[in-house]
């Protein structure tokens, strides 16, 4: 019996041995990212110490560049990174780089690499661009709230245009377009590189500012357009006093409260059609995108579906057209997809959205401010929303600082 | 609540005092108690054991209510809970060659201000759950269904066959509200070899599958809050909160385990031993909308036990057991990204996740448990039955949760020392019995990567104190037993109280307090 007993001893001393190895779990990865500078810099420039980030799941992590403009990121969880970088270069140093002189205010230089998978230890080439918009949209507030009878409330919906630059600037018959927001993309961005070489985004909807008479929007002003031009901040503390709006989308079904001494948008098109104001989905996907050009927009082809002919057609915009764009996707439970982007990197080499999955949190997007300069505020635009854009629940009207 | 259970106790035993039935022969607890004692491979998963234990016809059946308070618990515990159960089991031959055990038992209850997690599983398993911050009332139905079949001698073998079968509905009854569903369904088949006709020695070997799949199919509010945070973990103090993340929710968990175990048993007159080890590994799915994986879940069990019966002096039984187990379970977690492809034919759309990144042992479990239980018991001289009991039990254990880059990590250990005893008194009308415990808690050591997420502050850090506490725990049950005749059939009632009460080092208490009715039969 004895033997038994000791047999069975020895068999569990093997087994608590253990049949669990945790020495090899995942470890800690190294990243490398070297940054090429934009081609229009052929002169010499001087990458060291430039700030490259690397965020994944709403952290950030920075590294600055050594002399071969190689920023370095050790003890790095393995993760979907998305890398990014941008910085700043004066008037004398973009013309010494490129022998011109077109950017008076001088330059941002952004480079953006998205769901860069990071396992092992890794080297990446991170190109940049130089970004020169003057006229960016600076807030889209698209969430709605909760009146105070705990009901939905969407009419005090708005977003701003924000001028960048030193000197005013005539923004009649500049055009916005709603992107196309179905529940599943009508074009993937593979579908539209594989259809369209890359070169055109899918509008559901595009108004214009009128063109009867300039409007000229200040330095470090905004142009604020609504669909609701009313006071609303009787129905919930998130709403706005919108009676100040430049430009209000008129509802022509009446269900929306509108006011006639605001100055309507021109509807231009629209995939719908009972609906004639601006269609922000409370819960995203709400890319918007501006853009200015000669030719007749109604005039731009149409497509259905990718794979169908029939049902709603959107209009195929070229991007060349575009001067800023902000990709906001829905959140969900899973974490917001690159899979639901709809602009590609050179509009917008990020995504943004609310924080919460549905909506009616009186959330805002706002563009974050850079700096001062010269009394007016420097919005930060480095073409990726992820890094450019933050909510806030509390930040009003024609304001982008708490 | 308490008043009412005190003059249920008081009226019952003032009929038994004014009863002049003499007591007839018939079962009762103490022989309950000595088949307990005395079956060795019931204490297995070996049903072909069951027929070298004993063949004796018995069972029981009793309805229970119990209530747990105070303000000693763990955060996802609750703060009360008050439960009703029914169970009946019957060990008996069926027809001429097998041998039969059978198990029913219903369960439901209530939780009070529970948080944090909307699952029947909150420790040391898989991280992968979900729950709200905010504290709601639980309701819980549980069914068990245990079915075992052995066969009488075939040669020198014998056969059995063991079922387990788990239904469980836990329901939040606030925002957001969630309703897990349980199965869980096990299959034992098992046999054991008899060295010889008449020989002592006798080698046991079952094998197992078990499926356990809890799902929550959706979430539903009353209110509108779009605030509102849903929490999904992912191990330590990494939960991911999500403003209206309960919208479009599904998640289900399947696991599958394997297991065996390995028995040998030694009988003689005298001596009864049954020493058994056993291996258990497995692993459990974690599935969201479109068969989003947030990670994987792989689990090992090793278990050692042994049983030893020692009778003397012709009225005493020794029983002394040792067990050991150790659990290794760890979780991959993965990152996944959703690619929608349009069918340009039909039309539809296709989502699939696929994995691109693995993060191999990222959340890790470790414990590891032994004991060592000694009971003195007085038996009856006339009749198989225990009279009174005297015993000790020490334990110790041992556990510890990691969760990798950034290392977070809670180890923790401690002894317990319990005193038992029992004693029939009043001519076997009235049993009593009770433990004391201490509870001693060794080390307790947390470190958090970030110790300022929501599940570290409102989980983690004040659970700390839980596990860093030591206690003193006393029992006491007073059992009342009557025999009945009903038709010219003779069972044995009774009425079982018992309060427990616990007061820890940090100044908390907890107590329970039940009662039970019962029919042995």
């Amino acid at each position: 019996m004895k033997v038994y007993l000791l047999s069975f001893m020895f068999l569990f001393a093997v087994l608590l041995g253990g049949c669990v190895d945790y020495q090899d779990a995942s470890g800690t990865v190294s990243l490398q990212v070297a940054i090429t500078p934009p081609s229009e810099l052929t002169g010499a420039i001087n990458l060291e110490g430039i700030s490259v980030s690397a965020s994944s799941n709403g952290k950030q992590i920075t590294a600055l560049t050594d002399d071969k403009g190689v920023a370095t990121f050790s003890g790095l969880v393995p993760e979907v990174y998305d890398i990014s970088t941008s910085w700043e270069i004066t008037a004398q140093q973009y013309n010494v780089a490129t022998g011109r002189s077109d950017q008076p205010g001088g330059a941002i230089i952004s480079g953006n690499q998205n769901a860069y998978s990071v396992f092992d230890n890794s080297n990446v080439t991170l190109s940049t661009n130089i970004i020169s918009s003057s006229l960016v949209i600076g807030k889209i507030y698209y969430a709605g709230s909760k009146d105070i009878n705990n009901r939905n409330y969407l009419p005090g919906r708005y977003f701003e245009i924000y001028n960048q630059s030193a000197s005013a600037i005539d923004v009649s018959g500049l055009y916005i377009g709603l992107v196309e927001s179905e529940s599943t993309p009508a074009y993937t961005l593979d579908n539209i590189r594989e259809e369209f070489a890359d070169s055109v985004v899918l509008l559901k909807q595009v108004f214009r500012i009128p063109t009867t008479a300039p409007f000229y929007l200040s330095s470090g002003g905004s142009v604020l357009i609504t669909n609701s031009a009313i006071d609303h901040t009787s129905n919930s503390t998130f709403e706005n006093d919108l009676t100040g709006a430049d430009f209000e989308a008129k509802d022509a079904s009446g269900r929306t409260v509108n006011n006639p001494d605001i100055s309507p948008l021109s509807l231009i098109y629209t995939i719908y059609p009972s609906i004639s104001n601006m269609n922000l989905l409370q819960s995203g996907p709400t890319g918007i995108v501006i853009f200015r050009t000669q030719i007749s927009v109604e005039n731009l082809p149409k497509v259905y579906k990718y794979g169908t002919a029939r049902g709603s057609q959107w209009l195929v915009l070229p991007k060349r057209y575009i001067i800023d764009g902000v990709d906001v996707v829905r959140n969900k439970t899973t974490g917001a997809t690159l899979a639901d982007k709809r602009l590609s990197a050179d509009i917008d080499g990020g995504i943004i959205h609310l924080n919460t999955t549905t909506g009616y949190t009186g959330e805002v997007l706002v563009r974050k401010v850079l700096r001062r300069e010269n009394g007016r505020i420097l919005l930060q635009d480095t073409n990726n929303s992820s890094n450019d854009f933050q909510t806030s629940t509390t930040i009003k009207i024609r304001n982008y600082e708490e | 609540m308490k008043s009412k259970l005190l003059i249920i106790v008081l009226l019952s035993h003032s009929v038994v005092l004014w009863s002049n039935t003499p007591r007839q022969n018939i079962l009762d607890l103490g022989n309950y108690m000595f088949f307990d004692a005395v079956r060795l491979w019931k204490n297995t998963n070996n049903a072909a054991g069951l027929s070298l234990d004993s063949l004796v016809h018995l069972g029981q059946s009793a309805i229970n209510f119990g209530h747990r308070g105070g303000n000693f618990y763990k955060v996802q515990e609750g703060t009360r809970q008050n439960q009703f159960s029914f169970v009946s089991d019957q060990y008996q031959p069926v027809g001429k060659k097998l041998y039969g055990y059978g198990k029913f038992e219903f369960e439901t209850g209530r939780i009070q201000e529970r948080a944090w997690s909307d699952v029947f599983r909150s420790y040391n398993t898989n991280p992968y759950f979900t729950g709200s911050a905010i504290p709601g009332r639980y309701d819980y139905q549980n069914i068990l269904l245990t079915a075992s079949l052995a066969t009488l001698p075939m040669g020198n073998f014998r056969y059995g066959m063991k079922v387990n079968y788990l239904l469980g509905d836990l329901s939040r009854l606030r925002d957001p509200r969630t309703r897990s569903n349980l199965l869980e369904y096990q299959l034992i088949p098992s046999v054991v070899y008899s060295l010889g006709e008449n020989s002592p020695h006798h080698i046991g070997l079952n094998g197992y599958y078990k499926r356990r799949k809890e799902k929550i199919p959706n979430i539903t509010t009353v209110q509108t809050d779009p605030s509102m945070q849903y929490y999904f973990m992912s191990g330590m103090e990494n939960a991911l909160g999500v403003a209206s993340g309960f919208n479009g929710y599904n998640r289900e968990w399947v696991d599958h385990r394997f297991g065996a175990e390995l028995a040998y048993s030694y009988r003689i007159p005298h001596y009864y031993m049954l020493t058994t080890i056993g291996l258990e590994w497995g692993e459990e799915s974690v599935y969201g909308t479109y068969k989003y994986e947030p990670g994987k879940y792989y689990g090992y069990r090793y278990h050692l036990h042994s049983q030893h019966r020692i009778f003397s002096s012709g009225n005493k039984i020794h029983q002394l057991d040792f067990q050991a187990q150790m659990q290794q379970d760890y979780a991959d977690e993965y990152r996944q990204e959703l690619t929608v492809s349009a069918d340009p034919l039909t039309g539809y759309n296709s989502y699939h996740y696929h994995t691109i990144l693995t993060l191999k042992k990222r959340y890790q479990v470790q414990t590891f448990e032994t004991s060592a239980h000694y009971r003195l018991n007085i038996t009856d001289q006339t009749s198989s039955r225990i009279d009174s009991y005297l015993g000790m039990k020490t334990t110790f254990v041992w556990m510890q949760n990691k969760y990798l880059l950034h290392t977070s990590y809670r180890k923790h250990n401690f002894m317990n020392v319990m005193l038992e005893a029992g004693k029939f008194l009043l001519n076997n009308r009235l049993k009593i019995d009770g433990h004391g415990l201490y509870h001693r808690a060794l080390s307790t050591s947390q470190h958090l990567a970030d110790n300022t997420t929501d599940y570290a502050t409102q989980v983690l850090i004040p659970d700390l104190d839980y596990y860093g506490a030591h206690y003193w725990n006393g029992r006491m049950n007073i059992s009342l037993q009557l025999p009945v005749t009903w038709k010219k059939h003779s069972s044995m009632i009774y009425i079982t109280t018992f309060a427990d009460y616990l007061r820890a080092s940090t100044r908390q208490h907890s107590h329970r307090v039940g009662i039970s009715l019962g029919l042995l039969h």
